[in-house]
């Protein structure tokens, strides 16, 4: 008996990079990009949730279609990164992913409610893939591969963008008490964006240096550029929107304590 | 460029994204790649390995309603999004229930098995000695083979052994079961 299955592999067939003759390594690239093509599949529900969620709180029709597009493009980019799988000899075909519902944070506004989710999605999730995806491209030589993480990366950037534009125009005409309760949040969702992240950057795996061709990176390494981007690039960036950042990512732990569990 | 340390090579990369998170006068512009830009940057930053220490619990229960589990056991496991602690009962448990279940369960996961294959995964993540005490097929990483009943297949996406990294798509944000705490309450906590 078979469950629902995401099945990219005609489409990733299609768009199959040609990649470097490290067979040695090409377990391991199907089991890396395999894992990126379902979270980056499944992803799209989140921008999904968000564009809802801009249309409910009125913001116009554009900035919901934008959205959506979002989710169109980490559909794609699924389809990219199973088209790796399919080039290292794997099929990109996979149990339907299972992830939490989306939230729409019915206990506030719906302006609340979708800066929480903006705050979590852009300025903190797609942030740290913009600045992961970067370094993955600077160590990879030109190529197809190469190329088709430009796409990638190129996306991403639009998703973090659209985020802190947004960010950084409606935070100033909220309420002094609505900042401060953002910034309350914004350490659970730091805590939440910490677990996962880490948990998808095992520590203990570290390629051979020819992985850089085949998009295979160090955990230990990623997490000190995840740690980097936090300090350097978010705490910095969401304070001068005139949120309590430092003090949040100091008390993320704490935040995740009196939360307790998700459900 | 490949010959570029880590450290310059992270220092681009993080001029590329403070742009985006720092630079939000060019409102409107459209998504593009730049990798060279000159925009100073902060300092290096911690570059810490701390990993997240909440003691948030999980409360889903295996109970296996697929087809024909063999054991009703019952086990306190996290489901998955939530975070697990080091519980050597509940890990016994889990690992006792997933190698009595089906292989078929695992093409249909119940909340029960998701439950105890993230207990699993997560508890052997923080201690990797764990994995002496379990059938290593059943954490075989994301792409099993063969194929065969797999945690890691099961949960989609959680990278747990060899697998390298795969996090680029944002996660469900974080929902609120219970009322928010403010900032002073924590730090007077």
């Amino acid at each position: 008996m078979m469950g629902a299955m995401l099945d990219l592999r005609a489409e990733a067939r299609a768009a199959r990079p040609d990649l470097p003759a490290l067979e040695h390594l090409y377990r391991d690239v199907r089991e890396t990009w395999y894992g990126r093509m379902v979270n980056e599949y499944a992803s799209a529900a989140v921008f999904v949730g968000l564009a809802e969620q801009l249309r409910g709180a009125g913001l116009g029709e554009e900035l919901a279609l934008e959205c959506e597009s979002f989710a169109e493009e980490e559909r794609h980019h699924g389809i990219l990164c199973g088209a790796v799988v399919e080039a290292a000899g794997g099929e990109a075909l996979a149990p339907q992913p299972v992830r939490e519902p989306f939230p729409y944070h019915h206990e506030v506004e719906p302006l609340e409610a979708l800066l929480r989710n903006l705050i979590s999605v852009s300025c903190l999730s797609e942030t740290a893939a913009v600045a992961l995806i970067g370094a993955e491209r600077l160590r990879m030589p030109e190529g197809s591969l190469r190329q088709l993480l430009t796409r990638i990366y190129g996306d991403e950037v639009g998703h973090a963008r659209f985020g802190w534009q947004l960010v950084s125009r409606l935070l100033p005409t909220v309420a002094p008490a609505m900042r401060e309760r953002l910034s309350d949040y914004l350490a659970l969702a730091f805590a939440h964006f910490e677990t996962y992240e880490l948990a998808h950057l095992p520590e203990r795996y570290t390629p051979p240096a020819e992985g850089d061709a085949l998009g295979l990176c160090s955990g230990s390494v990623a997490r000190e550029l995840l740690y980097q981007t936090v300090e350097t690039v978010m705490v910095p960036g969401l304070a001068r929107l005139g949120l309590d950042a430092e003090r949040a990512w100091k008390l993320r732990h704490q935040a995740a304590r009196a939360a307790g569990p998700i459900r | 460029m490949r010959h570029q340390s880590n450290t310059e090579i992270h220092r681009a990369a993080l001029r590329a994204t403070a742009k985006i998170a720092l630079s939000l006068t060019v409102v409107g512009c459209a998504a593009h790649v730049e990798v060279s830009g000159a925009s100073e940057q902060r300092g290096e930053g911690g570059g810490r390995d701390v990993r997240a220490t909440s003691s948030a619990t999980g409360s889903a229960t295996s109970s296996a309603t697929g087809s024909a589990p063999t054991e009703s056991l019952v086990c306190d496991a996290a489901a998955p999004g939530e975070e697990v602690t080091a519980d050597a009962v509940a890990f016994d448990c889990c690992v006792n229930q997933l190698q009595a279940e089906p292989a078929a369960n695992f093409d249909a996961p119940s909340a029960g098995l998701l439950a105890c294959c993230n207990e699993v995964i997560q508890q052997i993540d923080a201690n990797p000695a764990l994995l002496a005490d379990i059938t290593a097929s059943l954490v075989a990483p994301v792409w099993p083979e063969p194929n065969g009943p797999s945690c890691c297949n099961v949960l989609g996406n959680p990278c747990s052994a060899p697998c390298g990294c795969t996090v680029w798509g944002p996660p469900v944000p974080r929902a609120l079961a219970r009322r928010l705490h403010t900032l002073a309450e924590l730090e007077a906590a």
